[in-house]
């Protein structure tokens, strides 16, 4: 079944890109995304590989749970942390 | 070769394990540590997989097999799924209070910086 | 004109080492993964007799569920308390000072709280005429949805829903949602078991909150009620684990009449068990969002600490 297995790199690829993007993307908001979207994957990978339950409770994790702790976390702490727009991702011009 | 999937389950966890040694924003670390959880439903699923299996559902089994002949023949394992299961749910659990403590933190000490933060005085 | 992109890169410290550390870790990682068994390896023991006994034991045509809920039900119960234990920790973090606290209408109750300690000796005629006034000018300038400001209106938003489209949406799809969370819990048979089941009702909460505001969720979202309501789930719990014990002599045993397989009361009290964590989780993922939501720095921050000053 080479179709199995061409599928299964494929949809590897696209987890290992999500990696790397949730660790580079500096914006928050934006990593938060890309950890959702790693989600949504990993829940098509589980569907190749056999495993429904597993996918019911990634997708649901990837796409609601997850998302919404890490952006009200986000959105609570911006309010306190004044300083730097983006929490202190990028370094600001006047602090170097 | 399944082993692609273990390599990248690996490769998954050191980013994640990368983001958490290297990062100096909380909300980041929390994130890395959400990679390396990722990584190990990965790994899970992948070790439960068999070559040309089908779910371990029982219900209307492909080809024309009966409920027994499936449960006999070639299919995934449901015990190291069942594991995965759990993980996610307790990887939601430890993620949320992970996050609750660091709005805490930035509550507190107005900033998300690791390092300032690590100076905890008495 | 797009915001330069800042030349710093991003704050991080001791890539070197963390680079370090990492590949080392990751070639043992590698060394290990290339030595486990490939997918053509023989089925252990335990899941061929998770497989076998699904049908005859349990007549569930679901093994994933019955091995969840049924032969390994103590270590789901040992899940599902951990999740428990989480939303206590995250309401223990997220507390409020004062002792009456409610995820939405602090304001007011506090008001309602401050009238009742010390009665103001009753505002003269025309103050009260001027509040009122006032009141009346607010309420007008505070508008229920984004459609009810006019085109172009100067900022802040003060709309709390969202506009006609987005709640007529909502309106069509929410039911569907819930609907579908409820069979992913409600047939022990297919795929899907109480988590996923109560993660939808938290997404369809949370829809609904985003697209109609607080008022129209704030009788349900009360920490009364979903507290009660979280630990009544993890009563029935344990009142379907215990009474495996008493019953049956084991903690996770089946004391339910078995149903034919696929109909709805089908796998004994894997149904019992998988009901009272849909009603678990689906109120303990409620409870974690809006107190995180709703967590006020309500204390006195100490005298601001120069930055310079933990350099010294």
């Amino acid at each position: 079944m080479s179709w199995f297995w061409v599928l299964d790199y494929l949809v590897l690829a696209l987890v290992l890109a999500c990696a790397v993007l949730t660790v580079a993307v500096r914006n928050l908001n934006g990593a938060v995304m890309a950890l959702s979207a790693l989600g949504t994957v990993l829940t098509v990978l589980f569907v190749i590989l056999g495993a429904p339950d597993v996918a019911h409770s990634e997708a649901v994790v990837g796409a609601i749970a997850l998302p919404v702790l890490y952006l009200v976390a986000i959105g609570k702490s911006r309010t306190d942390v004044a300083r730097d727009a983006n929490l202190g991702e990028e370094r600001s011009r006047e602090q170097t | 070769m399944i082993v692609a999937n273990y390599l990248t389950a690996a490769a998954v966890f050191c980013a994640g394990l990368y983001t958490v040694l290297t990062r100096r924003n909380l909300i980041k670390i929390v994130m890395g540590l959400s990679l390396m959880e990722a990584a190990t439903y990965l790994l899970m699923v992948s070790l439960a997989y068999r070559a040309d299996s089908t779910a371990p559902v029982l219900l209307n089994p492909p080809r024309g097999q009966s409920p027994q002949q499936l449960a006999e023949g070639n299919v995934a394992d449901p015990v190291l799924q069942n594991f995965c299961l759990t993980a996610i749910v307790i990887g939601v659990a430890v993620t949320a209070v992970f996050l609750s403590v660091v709005v805490r933190i930035a509550q507190h000490y107005r900033t998300l910086d690791a390092d300032q933060v690590r100076e905890l005085r008495g | 004109m797009s915001r330069p992109e800042p030349a710093e890169e991003e704050p991080r410290r001791h890539t070197a080492a963390g680079l370090l550390l990492v590949l080392s870790f990751a070639a043992v990682l590698t060394a290990a993964l290339v030595g486990i068994p490939r997918e053509h390896a023989a089925l252990p023991p335990i899941a061929r007799y998770a497989l076998v006994t699904s049908l005859p034991k349990w007549r569930l045509t679901e093994p994933v569920n019955e091995v969840v809920y049924g032969t390994r039900g103590f270590d789901t119960f040992g899940e599902t308390f951990l999740l428990f234990a989480a939303v206590m920790s995250v309401i223990v973090i997220a507390r409020h000072r004062e002792s009456r606290h409610g995820y939405f209408g602090e304001q007011s109750a506090g008001l309602r709280e401050q009238a009742k300690a010390d009665p103001a000796e009753g505002a003269t005629a025309d103050e009260s005429a001027a509040r009122r006034a006032e009141r009346a000018e607010r309420a007008a300038a505070a508008s229920q949805t984004p459609d009810d400001t006019p085109l172009g209106a100067p900022a802040p938003e003060q709309a709390e829903a969202m506009t006609v489209v987005v709640r007529t949406a909502v309106r069509l799809v929410a039911p569907v949602l819930a609907v579908a969370g409820c069979y992913l819990a409600a047939w022990g048979y297919s795929p899907g078991g109480g988590f996923p089941g109560g993660a939808i009702m938290v997404g369809v909460l949370l829809l609904v909150y985003a697209a109609f505001g607080r008022l129209m969720i704030a009788r349900i979202v009360r920490p009364g009620l979903l507290e009660t309501l979280e630990v009544a789930g993890a009563a029935v719990i344990i009142g379907t684990e215990l009474l495996g014990l008493v019953l049956r002599g084991s903690f996770s045993a089946n004391w339910l009449p078995l149903a034919p397989p696929q109909t709805i009361r089908s796998g004994g009290i894997i149904q019992l068990f998988s009901a009272g964590e849909f009603v678990e989780v689906g109120t303990g993922l409620a409870i974690v969002i809006f107190s995180l939501l709703t967590m006020r720095h309500d204390w006195t921050p100490d005298e601001q600490p120069q930055p310079e000053e933990y350099r010294g």
